[in-house]
């Protein structure tokens, strides 16, 4: 039987202007990758000032360049409806890569600041 | 197997009133074109902000009611060289209302990263005859912002594309 779980995977930006990349790895017993957001200690700062790229087993979903504000859901939208969908996808060896890029943009200021992938996932719960 | 792919691109905006027309060729193996989405990145000047009410203003608070006008950054307009000729015609706006009847804007005043609702591109379908696509940009920016500036606009086609791989899910 699945389950529905949420991940939550963080990655700190700690420079401004540069990339960051990462690679987190799901637990075995993921079956499905359901949606997935993206939330930031510094909201203003995710909005205007990042861009990410998005790897599944091995399997570019969101290209570089891609905003994060796009993945970003405001505090009116509903919790059921605030992950971004993807359909379906097979977490396959579980690798889920997220290239950062952190660029200056007018409207905000620099401080180091944090940003937290989430996934809405399904698991097996019977090994 | 068809599988939903992205097709980026940007360019820069550094005088006001710019108009700019390039065009964007798409992989071989697109067969759709299913959606479009714009981004909008200021590297340099500074946006005019509302004059009063909020926290910090020096005026008394009070509900927002009037609305605003928002700014317009720009327009895109995009061409297909098939049939469909001019399929979509969009505007970069820079939303001044996001407060707008909000009675707890007094202690939370609202902006646009944290109660923008949710974003989702705008749906099209261009069956992909043709392998290019003509963009027409127009900058209004300077009507909302002081002295020079520079942007990146984004934009994001989102594409069907064909692909031979093994099913994804049972």
């Amino acid at each position: 039987m699945l389950t529905p779980v949420k991940k939550r995977y963080d990655i700190q930006i700690t420079a401004a202007n540069q990339s960051f990349t990462q690679t987190f790895e799901l637990d075995k017993n993921i079956q499905v990758i359901k949606g997935l957001l993206f939330t930031s200690d510094k909201d203003d700062l995710l909005y205007y000032r990042g861009t990410q790229r998005v790897e599944i087993n091995n399997k570019e979903y969101f290209p570089d360049n891609y905003e994060s504000k796009l993945f970003m859901s405001g505090i009116n939208v509903p919790p059921s409806t605030r992950y971004y969908p993807l359909a379906n996808v097979n977490p396959g060896n579980g690798l889920v890569k997220i290239s950062y890029q952190d660029k200056d943009d007018g409207r905000s200021v620099f401080a180091p600041y944090r940003v937290s992938l989430y996934l809405d996932c399904e698991m097996e719960d019977e090994l | 197997m068809k599988r939903e792919r992205l097709v980026i691109d940007s360019f820069v905006i550094d005088k006001p009133k710019q108009v700019k027309i390039f065009e964007v060729s798409i992989p071989r193996e697109v067969q759709h074109i299913i959606g479009v989405e714009l981004g909008f990145n200021l590297t340099e000047g500074t946006i005019l902000e509302d004059p009063a009410g909020g926290i910090g203003s020096g005026t008394a608070w009070e509900i927002p009611l009037k609305i605003k006008p928002s700014i317009c950054a720009g327009e895109l307009r995009l061409q297909s060289f098939s049939k469909a000729n001019l399929f979509y015609a969009g505007e970069i706006k820079l939303d001044k209302n996001i407060d707008n009847g909000n009675f707890a804007s007094e202690f939370f005043p609202p902006k646009v990263y944290t109660h923008q609702s949710q974003t989702s591109e705008v749906k099209i379908k261009l069956t992909c005859k043709n392998r290019l696509i003509r963009c027409i940009y127009r900058d209004k920016l300077n009507d909302g912002i002081t002295g020079g500036y520079k942007y990146i606009v984004r934009l994001y086609l989102w594409v069907l594309k064909k692909e031979n791989e093994k099913k994804e899910m049972k």
